[in-house]
This record gives C-alpha cells, structure tokens and sequence, in this order.
C-alpha cells in the first residue's frame, strides 16, 4: 500500500506528503507558531475527515465539494502536496455530480489523511 | 505607530493563522480573523481599514458579503481570497467593488503583504489628506487667517464672506505682502468649492511666450520642448478656484485669450482644436491701478470689467491701526510653535522700533522680520537689536516721494513726536533742534496737545 501509514518513509515521501522543509520556510522557522499549526492542522484533518465521510454517507454531493475545497486550500497552506491533488480532484468530480469520480478517489483521500495524521503530525 | 485594523474573514482555520502570524509581523498591522461573514459583518462598527475575505466558504455567499460590508462603507476595501482561479469571478468582484483578488496558492503570503502594505500606505496617505485638509479648513477660518481689529478689516470681512457665499468673480487690490492670496485662499476654503483645488498663478513670474501654455496647457508637440501632453492651470482647477495674481502684467495678446475663456467657460489647450468645458471661479489680484491701465491703454476694458466683480482692497499695514500689535503677537507665537521653543516676547523698546517703521513689503515683511528676531533672540525676550529691519528701504521710500525740505520736516518731528508721546523737549534734544521749532509746527498743524 502506497500510503499505509505504517510504511517506512523515506525523505522523498516525506516531501510529497508533507514538505517540511518549506513550510518552515514559510513560517520562518519558528517553532512556536509550528506546534500551534500542527493543532490547527490536526483538528482540521480530522474533522474534514468525519465530514467527507458523513457527505458521502448522505449523498450530498455539494457538501464533498465543498469540504474538498476546504481541504484543498488547507493542503496548500500546509505544503501537503499529495492532499492537495487529491482534494482538487475530488472538488471537480463534485463540481461536475460526479459520484464514480468521487468514490474512485474516496479512499485514497482517507488514505492520505490517516497517514498525515498519523506519520507526520505528531 | 497608527494600528491598521485587518478584518479576515476565513473558514479554513491553519491559512487564517498563517497569514495572520505573517501580517502581523508588522506591528502595525492588527488582524482579527471571523469564521462567518455574519460575524464580520456585526463587527464593522470597529472601523476597520482592511477586510480579507475568502470568497467561498459553505453556507455563505460571498456576494451578500461584500455587498453588505460596500453596503456599510463604499469606500472599505476588501481583498478577496480565494481557492477559485477564474478570470471571470475575479473580474465581476473588480467590478462590484473589491480592492484586489488573491489567489490561494504558495505566493498568496508574499501578494497579500504587498497588498495589504499598499493598502496601509494608501489608508495613511489618506488619512494624512483629511487631516491636512482639516489643518488648511481651520487655517483658512476667518478668524484664524485674517489676524487684525482695525476698523479697516470689517468691511473686508464682511466682502470675504459674501465672495464665499456666491460664485461671484472677485478682484483683490493691495500693497505687495498685504494678503492678497491670503484673502483669495479664505474665499476659496470657506465656499462651496473647499474640497476642490485651489490654483495660484503669478502671472508676472511666468514668461510671456510660456502663459498660455501655463495656464490653458498644451498637447505633445505643440511647440519646440513640449514633448508631453500638458494640462494647464484652468483643468486643474476644475471645480474649484484659479488665483490670477498680478494680473495686471498680462500682455494684450493673452488677455485676449484669457476673456473668451471666461466668456465662453472653456478652455483649449495649445495646439488641440478640442475645447474642453470649464467650471472654475477665478479671483484675481494686482498690486496696481486697472482703471488706470485700462486708461492707459494697457489693460482690456472688457476684461477689466469682466474681472471687477467684487472688489476687495487689501489695506496697508500702516494703515492698519493696532493690527501691527496683533500680527506681531500671531508670528512670534505661531514660529515658536513650529519650531518647538518657548513663546517669547518682545520688549516695550522693541515694539516701538517696529512702530517707527512703515512696512512697505506690510505683513510678508513684518512676518520675516519676527521669524529672525526670534531666532536671533537667546533668551525669551526679543530686544529692538534683534529686529533687522531695512530702514534703508524706509529712506529710499521717503525720498522717492519727492516733499519739499519743509514737509519733509514735518514728517519727521510728527515722527518722533508720534514716538515718544508728544514730549516736545524729549523730541527737541533727539533732533538737537529748539522747541520753538515744534511749537511752530504744532500751530501750523493746528495742534495742541504736546507736553513740555
């Protein structure tokens, strides 16, 4: 499994899922404000999670637009680059009603969360 | 430190922190952050200078948003942020209003620093412009300007305010340095016309061959030099006032010129055959006669009368009764103030030496005279050595009138008799001349109040 969170990452991985490096960049290195991020960042990992699976599970197919929106504009913030092509693809497949889309990309979307939440939030 | 109050309205709370921790790098900038439109809409009554506002957020319609904040205050600028990239979204957002369109990405910190500094430099420039143009309103109140009692100011006021009042063309007539500006700036920012611009021109500064251009301005080769287009005095004192100063060293050819303009209202620039409509009051000042040079043949009747209007003669100083005391009191206060030093004062001496002089350059000179007396000055008191004034020009004044020697005597024991309060023996000695001399004069000019 290509993201299985308890797969081995090496440097190259770490960069597609989350880019670090920049992204201490983008907050000048500061440690401080790092900690409070990864909270942010955690809460809403989890709750886009819990709701992408609640708009799916009720066929609504506006709200998995607009929760991959969210977490589409949050990826990029947070330099999670494979989170990021994930969620724009699945705000197009909402965008144009389509379910096969969606549910072709569901699970990787929960794939890659766990394994951000679980691999390199902590 | 002015604070820069940034309202961010953001649903996604990590790109609200980030940007917030960026912005408020600069301790100026104060960021609040709502995660509904509604919650920054209930929130506007603190003023704030900038709105960021993500344009799509579930369950809220960006649209309203910027309606009801524009709704608020047209004049709020809003930055839209956003996740969306179409040209056409960001276009209509322009349109109804919003100040920029950011894109959410990995430059959105970078572009939104530099907007929001833009925004900051703009909001203090704009600031600075109220204030300053409350600074020139208060400067420009009658009582704060015009600065003098003498039975010779009222009815000039009571003229100011009427010119201010009406559109009239109004004509200042005065000694050099008597106000005559000073009198066209008072109408000029106590009339409808306050908050638009108010033009100066010294017509006898400019060169003859350079005027039209000056003041009716000039297309991109129109002449050798003009390698750009121009516009002139007159459009840029579009909808408020043009001050013609000494208008009456215009040449012929011009006055010509500058009557169609103020018979026809509008102005065409040299070499355009466009004519463009005016709307400009234009107040006018000379340190001449007109009627006389309208007698001479030097100044167009009709332009003459087309300029009189209300007329308004600037008085001299000297005729100016206790105003003198008063304009003093005003310069020495006013230019300790802006130079931050203690108010100082002049001694008894040093106001009869300022009383004995004639001012013929009146309050400009009377003005630069205090402002180096007070610099020259080391303590708070400013003696008569401290004021520098050119009683050369005094004597080249009384010469250049050509008195006889008597009335030149006369004129100079009422002098020193005006000086030192009628003490005929006081004045005698100073003159080293006998008192029958003055008691002399005294019967001639039929007076009869000098002290032994």
């Amino acid at each position: 499994m290509k993201n299985s969170p308890s797969k081995t990452l090496t440097m190259e991985d770490e960069q597609v899922h989350f880019n670090k490096k920049k992204f201490m960049e983008f907050i000048l290195n500061d440690a401080e404000f790092y900690k409070e991020m990864l909270e942010t960042t955690r809460e809403t990992l989890t709750q886009g999670k819990i709701d992408m699976a609640e708009s799916v599970a009720a066929r609504d197919i506006e709200k998995v637009r607009q929760v991959a929106h969210l977490l589409k504009g949050h990826a990029v913030t947070m330099y999670f680059q494979e989170l990021h092509k994930i969620a724009l693809t699945l705000e197009q497949c909402a965008g144009n009603k389509d379910w096969e889309g969606v549910s072709q990309h569901i699970d990787s979307f929960e794939k890659e969360t766990d394994c951000l939440l679980q691999n390199h939030l902590n | 430190m002015s604070i820069f109050r940034i309202f961010m309205v953001e649903d996604d709370k990590a790109f609200a922190k980030a940007m917030q921790y960026h912005l408020s790098l600069n301790p100026e900038n104060e960021v609040e952050v709502f995660t509904k439109g509604k919650d920054c809409i209930a929130n506007l009554h603190k003023k704030p200078d900038l709105i960021t506002l993500d344009y799509f957020m579930p369950g809220e319609n960006g649209n309203d948003i910027l309606e009801k904040i524009k709704k608020f205050n047209k004049d709020l600028p809003v930055i839209i942020v956003s996740g969306q990239t179409e040209i056409n979204v960001a276009l209509e957002l322009l349109k109804q209003g919003a100040y920029d369109y950011v894109v959410k990405d990995h430059e959105t910190k970078e572009r939104l620093w530099n907007s929001v500094n833009h925004l900051r430099n703009h909001s203090q420039l704009v600031k600075r412009v109220d204030s300053l143009q409350q600074e020139v309103e208060e400067k420009y109140d009658f009582g704060n300007l015009i600065i003098g009692k003498s039975s010779k100011l009222k009815p000039i006021f009571n003229l100011i305010d009427k010119a201010a009042k009406s559109n009239i063309v109004v004509s200042i007539t005065g000694e050099t340095g008597s106000g005559k500006e000073v009198v066209a700036k008072t109408i000029h920012y106590n009339s409808p016309r306050k908050d638009k611009p108010f033009i100066a021109v010294n017509v006898a500064a400019i060169p003859h061959e350079l005027i039209e251009a000056e003041l009716f301005g000039h297309e991109k080769g129109a002449f050798t030099g003009a390698l750009n287009r121009r516009i002139g005095k007159f459009e840029e004192a579009q909808n408020g006032t043009v001050f013609l100063d000494e208008i009456g060293e215009m040449d012929p050819m011009m006055q010509t010129k500058l009557l169609r303009v103020l018979q026809e209202q509008e102005v065409t620039r040299v070499g355009s055959n466009e004519s463009l409509k005016l709307n400009v009051r234009v107040i006018t000042a000379t340190h001449k006669n007109l009627m006389d040079e309208v007698k001479k043949g030097n100044f167009r009747e009709d332009l003459f009368y087309r300029l009189m209007g209300i007329t308004i003669s600037m008085p001299p100083l000297r005729e100016r009764e206790n105003d003198l005391m008063l304009l003093t009191q005003h310069f020495v206060k006013e230019f300790c103030s802006k130079n931050k030093m203690k108010t100082k004062k002049l001694t008894p001496e040093a106001y009869s030496k300022l009383a004995s002089y004639n001012f013929p350059g009146n309050i400009r000179e009377l003005k630069a005279i205090i402002e180096l007396a007070v610099v020259l000055s080391d303590d708070e008191l400013i003696e008569p050595d401290h004021l520098q004034i050119q009683f050369s020009s005094l004597e080249s004044e009384m010469l250049s009138k050509e008195m006889t020697l008597a009335e030149y005597e006369k004129l100079i024991i009422g002098h020193f008799l005006k000086k030192y309060n009628n003490k005929v023996r006081l004045v005698a000695s100073k003159l080293d001349i006998g008192k029958s001399t003055i008691y002399r004069l005294f019967k001639e000019e039929n007076l009869n109040n000098a002290e032994s």
